[in-house]
């Protein structure tokens, strides 16, 4: 199964290319979904039962719910579908890159020595990390930022999949109740400053200094 | 029990607030619900103190004198402010800040959020602590932007991603921790017990464990606003309403902080002690040193208070940082000084902004003509905030200055007491102005509303009452706290 997160990190690549708004939702719960069949993977080779309630659950909050909430809220705001840019689609995918080989240069393969999706996946989380950070440097509209942030998260989850099995089912629920008041919060936020600033170009948030 | 009680009481009193129609009884609840809410905390904590350490539900609650500390101060601190906020908001809505059923929806919002905050300080398991962090981040994100103009929305938009980004660091630190607890425990919810982390502490990995203490840091010091990652906190601070500034300021700071100095226990603990205090004296000289320039050249006085919030997280990871049992003492110290001082000059600030209709520092002057019983204690909590005797802060912040010096770390200890000194320099020259300068604009003498003075009283009795002496209780308190810090 190790090329699925390989997938996921291909996935990134789509996103930071992407130029329409509903196909980076898209996209993310196409990762996301990729992240649960990790789950159900890992779940049934460890005949763990809990790790299956934990993989159903990212499958309904992150791959289907989320992707809603974000589909619904491009929808209600009827802003342009377009996205955009602080840097071209070029650059980005070059920095992206140079951030996963960045990743696997600077760590060594056997920090974590038990990893269940071969050696790399602590270094593709990372690569996710910053390419999910990158994509809420990069992009400019609001909604863009929540797409990096929850491509953050999905490279984190991994991780936690890889390296222990996902984290205890409590904390795992905990967790996505988190992701989800969050999601919608952003998007609460993201109707306000649609409101207000008669657009949700985050770069037009820069009036307070000092 | 009592904790699930705890945390009942302040969850439904927000609800309770919010089903209940008419304006006047949800104040009403508030009120009530904050009362007891600070009499069960009280109780709970003085238990814990006198009785040691308190389980419930098969461990997975933990309260320890660290946290019994914190749950004093969020108490203490909610009390005085929901007693503030009810006039404030009402002064919002007559003045047409806030629209009536914006106000309506404050309650719910407020004690949701305190709520989260303790339940941080209560779970025994590290991964639920992460869980509720960022639930006090999700919770208040919206009273961030609570008077929904341009520059609130900003605020609050950049204080949740800048939060959730940094705390997702954290939850990387968490990953860490349990992947080298799993080895020895295995898998399932114990291996994140703090409790069950310390007694295995010396078999963790190191190197892992370092690892995770990095990221630990960085997420959680981002919302504790430890510079260089304290960007979201000015501009929340300054935008939020004031009651809402005080809480961020007086308790979620030290929440967040709570959560790094529990991860300073395990490596300290793990013999990795060094390591960690390097990395906190590094953070908290920087913070402090940062907020100078800031504090001093600043305009507005709500950011004024917010960098001065930085530059006390900063003095609190410091006295962690400087790591022996009189500095811990201290830091504890200070963290409760801080909370009460710095919620008592914000709801003095937010009067005063109130009154003359701006934050500007330069277009308020001569504060003493127009209010002067606010102006007390305006006064006393910016020269409590600056250090002077004999109000508390003076004996924390004088207490790590001692642990500095007798640990030989002269020159940590000398910059530190610079930096405090410019800060002192820099706030007293804004305060002075602003208190006793030349009324510039018509501003109409008023009575002042008692409720506003009384909610500031409960605050000041701590600044003044544990300046002059600090009784014996006190002291053991603090060092039970610091045996528990310390994590020997």
């Amino acid at each position: 199964m190790a090329w699925m997160i390989y997938l996921m990190l291909g996935t990134a690549f789509v996103l930071v290319a992407a130029t329409s708004l509903s196909r980076m939702v898209r996209v993310l719960s196409l990762q996301s979904a990729c992240l649960a069949l990790l789950g159900f993977w890992t779940a049934y080779r460890s005949g763990i039962g809990e790790i299956y309630i934990a993989a159903s659950l990212t499958f309904v909050v992150k791959a289907l719910l989320i992707p809603w909430i974000l589909l619904y809220t491009v929808r209600r705001l009827g802003v342009k579908e377009q996205v955009e840019f602080n840097f071209g689609i070029k650059k980005s995918l070059l920095l992206s890159l140079g951030f996963v080989l960045l990743s696997f240069e600077v760590l060594p393969p056997n920090i974590l020595h038990k990893e269940i999706f071969s050696g790399s996946s602590l270094p593709v989380a990372i690569s996710l990390v910053l390419i999910g950070l990158f994509i809420m440097i990069a992009r400019k509209k609001a909604l863009t930022q929540i797409v990096g942030l929850l491509v953050m998260e999905n490279g984190l989850y991994m991780l936690a999949m890889s390296a222990t099995m996902g984290m205890p089912l409590l904390v795992e629920i905990g967790i996505f109740l988190d992701l989800v008041v969050g999601a919608l919060v952003m998007g609460i936020l993201t109707f306000r400053i649609n409101q207000s600033f008669d657009s949700i170009d985050t770069s037009r948030l820069r009036n307070l200094r000092g | 029990m009592i904790v699930i009680v705890l945390l009942l009481i302040s969850f439904f009193t927000g609800i309770l607030a919010w089903m209940v129609p008419g304006q006047e009884k949800k104040e009403k609840i508030n009120v009530i619900g904050s009362c007891i809410l600070a009499c069960t905390g009280i109780v709970l904590s003085w238990q814990v103190f006198s009785m040691g350490t308190f389980y419930a539900i098969d461990r997975a609650i933990y309260v320890d004198p660290f946290s019994a500390l914190i749950i004093i101060v969020i108490v203490i601190v909610n009390l005085a402010v929901s007693l503030y906020s009810i006039p404030y908001l009402k002064r919002e809505v007559s003045h047409g800040l806030v629209t009536r059923e914006q106000s309506e929806k404050f309650y719910l919002w407020y004690h949701v959020f305190v709520t989260t905050m303790l339940s941080v300080v209560v779970v025994n398991n590290l991964g639920l602590m992460w869980v509720a962090i960022e639930a006090t981040t999700l919770a208040s994100a919206l009273l961030v932007g609570f008077y929904d103009h341009k520059h609130s929305l900003e605020a609050a938009w950049k204080y949740v991603i800048l939060c959730t980004v940094g705390i997702t660091f954290g939850l990387f630190g968490t990953i860490f921790t349990y992947y080298s607890a799993m080895e020895i425990l295995g898998h399932g919810t114990d291996a994140l017990y703090w409790t069950k982390l310390m007694e295995i502490a010396p078999r963790l990995d190191p190197s892992l464990l370092k690892l995770a203490f990095v990221f630990i840091l960085v997420g959680y010091g981002t919302k504790a606003g430890l510079a260089p990652l304290h960007n979201w906190l000015p501009d929340a601070h300054s935008q939020a309403p004031t009651p809402i500034s005080a809480v961020l300021s007086g308790v979620l700071l030290n929440c967040a902080l709570y959560g790094i100095i529990r991860f300073y226990s395990l490596t300290n603990s793990a013999l990795l002690g060094e390591f960690s205090q390097q990395l906190l004296l590094v953070f908290g000289l920087v913070s402090i040193g940062i907020a100078v320039p800031f504090i001093v050249l600043q305009k507005d006085i709500k950011r004024l208070l917010a960098y001065s919030s930085v530059e006390h997280m900063g003095i609190i990871a410091l006295g962690v940082g400087l790591g022996s049992k009189l500095a811990l003492m201290g830091a504890m110290f200070h963290l409760f000084n801080h909370a009460m001082a710095k919620s008592m000059f914000f709801m003095a600030v937010g009067n005063i902004a109130q009154k003359f209709n701006t934050k500007n520092i330069t277009r308020i002057k001569g504060i003493v003509h127009v209010m002067p019983a606010t102006v007390v204690f305006f006064l006393i909590g910016a020269f409590a905030l600056t250090g002077l005797p004999p109000f508390s802060i003076f004996m924390s912040e004088f207490t790590i200055a001692w642990a500095g010096f007798t640990a030989g770390k002269y020159m940590v200890s000398s910059l530190y007491l610079l930096f405090i000194a410019l800060i002192f320099a820099g706030l007293g020259y804004h305060v002075t102005n602003m208190s006793f300068g030349r009324l510039s604009r018509r501003v109409a003498k008023e009575k002042e509303n008692t409720w506003l003075l009384a909610a500031m009283c409960i605050p000041l009795l701590f600044v003044i009452g544990l300046g002059f002496s600090t009784p014996a209780f006190v002291t053991d308190i603090l060092e039970q706290i610091a045996v528990v810090v310390g994590g020997e």
